[in-house]
């Protein structure tokens, strides 16, 4: 990643959350990294498998993770996602945005475990 | 402080883990994350105070996990923390009994945190009240209403019979001789206990305005009825209504009543809904009631179902050694709600204290008492610091029960007093010959 490139993701929430404790920010970013992973792989194994039902119950479970490390990119998709496997007409594109949606998880993850890093 | 427990039933493990440590920056705050409703449900025993109930979970809808806590703990404040905005599902879950709704978003944090500090603002508030109506209970402990004397026992006995049945109770007995105390003893050590007390002063309360007041109103019943007013009767459902000088009911008034009592149940003014009445009515008077019902002021009807059981509280005149009894309580009493040193009431304080009539009863006694402990300068109060001031002199005067002849010398000897010795304009005064004060005088009968 450009060092100029702007974080795709941001702590203000998050620290908020925890009263501005950095050793709490540090275990919550790694309780994130160990969770959202396993998430992924479930959303992409039943878009493969035309379970729209569980990709949209998936989707509806992580989002308010995503939402508190203000993950723009993928909360936009996430929210199409939802809508999408709930509706016939674009259950088709499922696969699509969940392969968007790693795409830009896993970058957001691998930023963010760098960081982890360094704060650790 | 004890700890206030919250459950936090949410799915995504990082969502709920964030909640949790949010509401544990609270040190007060003892909270348990659940990842299913199974989970939740098996560990309801741990008795929490709130429960954050995310609605989507694998195993259970939010509405079922709301039902089935609410089955066995239908007081257990249930906040539904949902993924997703939809006004039906929240207006359904509110009507089903949960405390709040809410979506999560960026003020999830802020809103979690005050629903529950509100909740333990509720329950530190419930077990104040508690500890509040285990104290008014106490203080209304047989044990608190004192004396020995054989009449008081009869009280007492009474009394305790009053508990055993629903039975309406009326207290007969003078000015001052504790009608209020009695009837708040009967209700706070019957079944009711934890229900309302709740005392109507008839005698206070303008014939126009009783109905009303008693009944309650609709808003828009009559002109000025701007809000709708619960009534005395609706406030003491489940508990007690004590009508103290129900003698002073009118006669309009007491149809109404007796209608009420025949029915048990009421309407408001101004609305024809009928409201079941579940209540204990105890009445006072220190009218003879039957005098009353002679004289054509008082229902009979409504005189035979107010009659019920009749304590007859005894003046304290009638009471003997109770007056001792009781002035040293309301000694200790006072000197102790006043920081002062303990006193001890000297045997010649005593023997004036006995030998008064008291037309106040025990709320003169008392008064006597509190003042003659400011007076007295010492930790003895001696016979100079109680000090009587009735108004009621003819009780007071015939209370020592002299013969007729002792009466006459004490009249004679009073307005002697009152007239500077002045035989002549006495004997004018009380339409007797001066010959005959004379005759008193030269015996020594007075003087």
């Amino acid at each position: 990643m450009n060092t100029h490139e702007p974080k795709p993701y941001n702590l203000k929430k998050l620290s908020g959350f925890l009263g501005d404790d950095p050793q709490q920010v540090i275990e919550m970013i790694g309780l994130f990294l160990e969770t959202i992973p396993p998430e992924l792989v479930l959303l992409k194994e039943n878009a493969a498998r035309g379970c729209f039902d569980e990709v949209a119950t998936i989707a509806h479970r992580i989002k308010p993770s995503l939402d508190v490390f203000d993950l723009q990119q993928a909360m936009k998709v996430i929210r199409t996602l939802e809508l999408f496997s709930k509706d016939d007409v674009h259950q088709r594109e499922v696969s699509a945005l969940v392969e968007e949606l790693t795409i830009t998880l896993e970058f957001a993850l691998k930023i963010m475990a760098d960081e982890l890093h360094t704060m650790s | 402080m004890s700890s206030f427990k919250i459950f936090i039933v949410e799915d995504d493990r990082f969502y709920g883990e964030l909640l949790k440590r949010h509401l544990q920056l609270n040190p007060e705050n003892e909270v348990y994350l659940y990842l299913t409703g199974k989970d939740c449900l098996t560990n309801l025993h741990l008795k929490p105070d709130m429960i954050s109930l995310d609605y989507r979970l694998p195993d259970f809808s939010g509405d079922s996990i709301l039902k089935k806590v609410h089955f066995d703990y239908p007081d257990l404040p249930i906040v539904i923390v949902s993924g997703q905005e939809d006004v039906k599902t929240a207006v359904y879950l509110l009507k089903e009994g949960a405390y709040d709704y809410f979506v999560k978003d960026q003020d999830t944090q802020d809103r979690l945190w005050n629903v529950a500090n509100k909740i333990r603002e509720n329950k530190q508030l419930k077990r104040e009240i508690t500890v509040l109506k285990e104290e008014v209970g106490k203080k209304y402990n047989f044990t608190n209403i004192k004396g020995n004397s054989t009449a008081i026992k009869n009280v007492f006995s009474l009394m305790d019979r009053a508990l055993k049945a629903r039975i309406t109770v009326s207290i007969i007995g003078e000015t001052g001789t504790g009608k209020e105390l009695v009837a708040k003893a009967i209700h706070y050590n019957s079944t009711r206990a934890n229900q309302p007390f709740v005392a109507v002063n008839v005698a206070a309360i303008p014939s126009e305005l009783i109905e009303s007041e008693l009944f309650g109103y609709e808003k828009g019943a009559f002109t000025g009825a701007s809000t709708r007013k619960i009534g005395k009767f609706e406030q003491a459902n489940g508990g007690t209504i004590f009508l103290d000088e129900i003698g002073e009911m009118s006669l309009n008034m007491q149809s109404k009543l007796l209608r009420v009592l025949q029915e048990n149940e009421l309407s408001r003014l101004g609305d024809n809904t009928l409201i079941k009445l579940d209540i204990r009515l105890i009445v006072s008077t220190h009218k003879n009631l039957a005098d009353e019902v002679k004289n054509g002021n008082f229902r009979e009807d409504l005189y035979y179902r107010l009659l019920g059981l009749p304590i007859e509280l005894p003046p304290l005149r009638q009471r003997g050694n109770d007056i001792i009894v009781l002035a040293k309580y309301f000694t200790d009493e006072f000197c102790e709600a006043n920081n002062l040193p303990k006193k001890n009431i000297s045997l010649k304080a005593q023997e004036k204290l006995m030998s008064y009539g008291y037309p106040g009863n025990v709320r003169e006694l008392k008064a006597v008492i509190e003042l003659a402990v400011v007076l007295s300068d010492t930790t003895e109060i001696g016979p100079e610091s109680i000090n009587f001031n009735t108004t009621d002199s003819i009780s007071n005067f015939l209370f020592n029960e002299c013969t007729l002849e002792e009466y006459n010398k004490r009249i004679v000897n009073y307005f002697l007093e009152k007239n500077d010795n002045n035989v002549v304009v006495t004997a004018k005064k009380l339409n007797i010959g001066k010959s005959t004060i004379y005759r008193m005088l030269k015996n020594n009968e007075i003087g």
